[in-house]
């Protein structure tokens, strides 16, 4: 009888594991080796490392169309990798220093951010041959779109300046001020506010995308990334020089807890199908994950080395 | 040829100064010690007088100022014993993980935005094992081509040396050989 039961239990779990097969998944770019980690969501293995150009920086993913950006920054390029196969696919070469990467909500458009040239670029993702640029302001950072794609959100990092685009005539509609040294950036789930980390300011700007008007959180040391709770209740900062995450309590506007993670913490994401937050560690070569309902640090993946994750790193494969 | 121009075009290119350049250079070096952890840290964490330890350091003035925050901040000047200076500031000193960390503000390694953890653990045996990390940048900040001495090898051969013999002799310090 209990034979039977064990042999029932394992079925019950490889019919689970089938469920999940189609699990979120996480794409790690590891600057020290040149390659994406890929995790999947649901058991945190590693389904798979993939080459890619030289020391990847920023991701993007799109559901649509199975596909993950990752810029190159010394590669001068972004890797696009099919997400079924787990393999670079095409390599869209770019003058100058990509680093920020993101996605038009339809997917049609890939945005990629030139550090040096201090401009950014507009690719059409069916054909790469077709781009537009815009010149902003210096060290263009990390960058986002609006949910209904008419703008473009471009943290300046040597400007201390958010540039607001409007992505129809590539032109600067708006400069709102951050903090000193802006550098990641993330729209709150609902698209009406933006947040902005100020990377030697030691704080989140909460810019209010009504009225343009911003609001300043303290946070810890030398912050870098940001994301936010799908019931915008939380925003969570990445530390990099206190190995710590800050969570901070957006009705209260503070900080209410502090949760360490790996060495030197960059890219973070919340994946709302597990309601875990995923933190890439570039001194611990890892990701910690953070259970959201508890704040607590539940688990390292090892990656590979210097892992920095810069954008919107999961890929949403259960809602599709 | 078409490779040579597009070198020359990218040359042309008028660049305006960022902080630094975008991809950070990382050395991680550790080293397993025949002495108890309390002793090592000892050692490490007295942010004054590393020249007890580390051979290129001749002697350090060691200052509290405030910072631009206006938040008091420990800084030292380490002179080399080949000449040169370097200004650094103490950002955190944590008994429990035994962990200090700093950055350098200015000085002689051909570095920018340096960023350092140095660690002691506990290894087996009652032994230590000592954990020294830096993340920086080269000194040249825009696209290539870069000037000789400000690329990310310079930086890299500078700083590999300085934990190579300071963790080395760290070692025969703490031993008492």
């Amino acid at each position: 009888m209990k034979h039977t039961i064990r042999i029932f239990s394992s079925f019950l779990v490889f019919l689970a594991f089938s469920l999940l097969a189609q699990a979120n998944e996480a794409y790690i770019t590891n600057q020290g080796e040149n390659t994406v980690s890929v995790i999947n969501l649901a058991d945190h293995s590693i389904i798979a490392t993939i080459a890619v150009g030289k020391a990847p920086v920023g991701v993007t993913a799109s559901a649509s169309l199975g596909r993950v950006y990752i810029s190159n920054v010394d590669g001068h390029s972004v890797s696009v990798i099919d997400s079924k196969k787990y393999e670079v696919v095409d390599t869209i070469a770019i003058p100058g220093s990509p680093v920020g990467i993101a996605l038009s909500p339809d997917s049609k458009t890939l945005y990629v951010a030139d550090w040096n040239d201090n401009r950014v670029l507009a690719i059409d993702t069916a054909d790469t041959e077709q781009r537009r640029e815009v010149s902003i302001g210096k060290a263009p950072a990390g960058i986002v779109i609006s949910q209904d794609g008419s703008k473009l959100y471009v943290a300046n990092r040597d400007s201390n300046d958010l540039a607001i685009i409007d992505t129809q005539s590539l032109k600067i509609l708006q400069r709102v001020a951050t903090g000193e040294h802006p550098f990641g950036v993330t729209l709150g789930p609902d698209g009406k506010q933006l947040f902005v980390v100020n990377v030697y300011a030691n704080s989140l700007s909460v810019i209010n995308l009504d009225n343009l008007e911003s609001r300043t959180i303290a946070v810890g040391e030398h912050p870098y990334c940001v994301t936010v709770s799908p019931d915008s209740r939380y925003a969570y900062v990445t530390n990099t020089q206190a190995d710590t995450v800050s969570v901070l309590d957006l009705e209260q506007n503070k900080e209410t807890a502090k949760i360490r993670v790996g060495g030197f913490p960059e890219g973070i994401n919340y994946d709302a199908s597990t309601n875990r937050i995923y933190v890439a560690n570039w001194f611990d070569n890892s990701v910690s994950v953070i259970d959201a309902s508890s704040h607590k640090h539940i688990q390292d993946i090892p990656t590979g080395k210097q892992s920095r994750a810069f954008g919107q790193f999961i890929l949403n494969k259960t809602s599709h | 040829m078409k490779k040579i121009l597009a070198l020359l075009a990218i040359g042309l290119l008028p660049f305006s100064a960022a902080a630094h350049g975008p991809a950070p250079q990382k050395v991680e070096k550790t080293i397993t010690i025949d002495a108890s952890p309390d002793k090592v840290w000892a050692l490490v964490k007295d942010f004054g007088n590393w020249q007890k330890w580390h051979p290129a350091v001749e002697s350090t003035k060691l200052e509290t100022k405030k910072n631009e925050a206006g938040e008091e901040e420990t800084l030292r000047l380490l002179t080399l014993k080949g000449g040169g200076t370097i200004l650094e500031n103490l950002k955190s000193l944590d008994e429990d993980s035994k962990q200090l960390k700093y950055g350098i503000i200015e000085g002689v390694l051909p570095v920018a935005d340096y960023y350092s953890t140095i660690s002691v653990k506990a290894a087996d045996g009652g032994k230590s094992e000592v954990k020294w990390l830096g993340r920086f940048y080269r000194v040249y900040k825009l696209n290539p081509p870069i000037p000789p001495g400000q690329d990310d090898k310079s930086a890299l051969d500078a700083v590999n040396g300085m934990y190579d013999t300071g963790l080395e002799n760290l070692k025969k310090v703490a031993e008492g050989k």
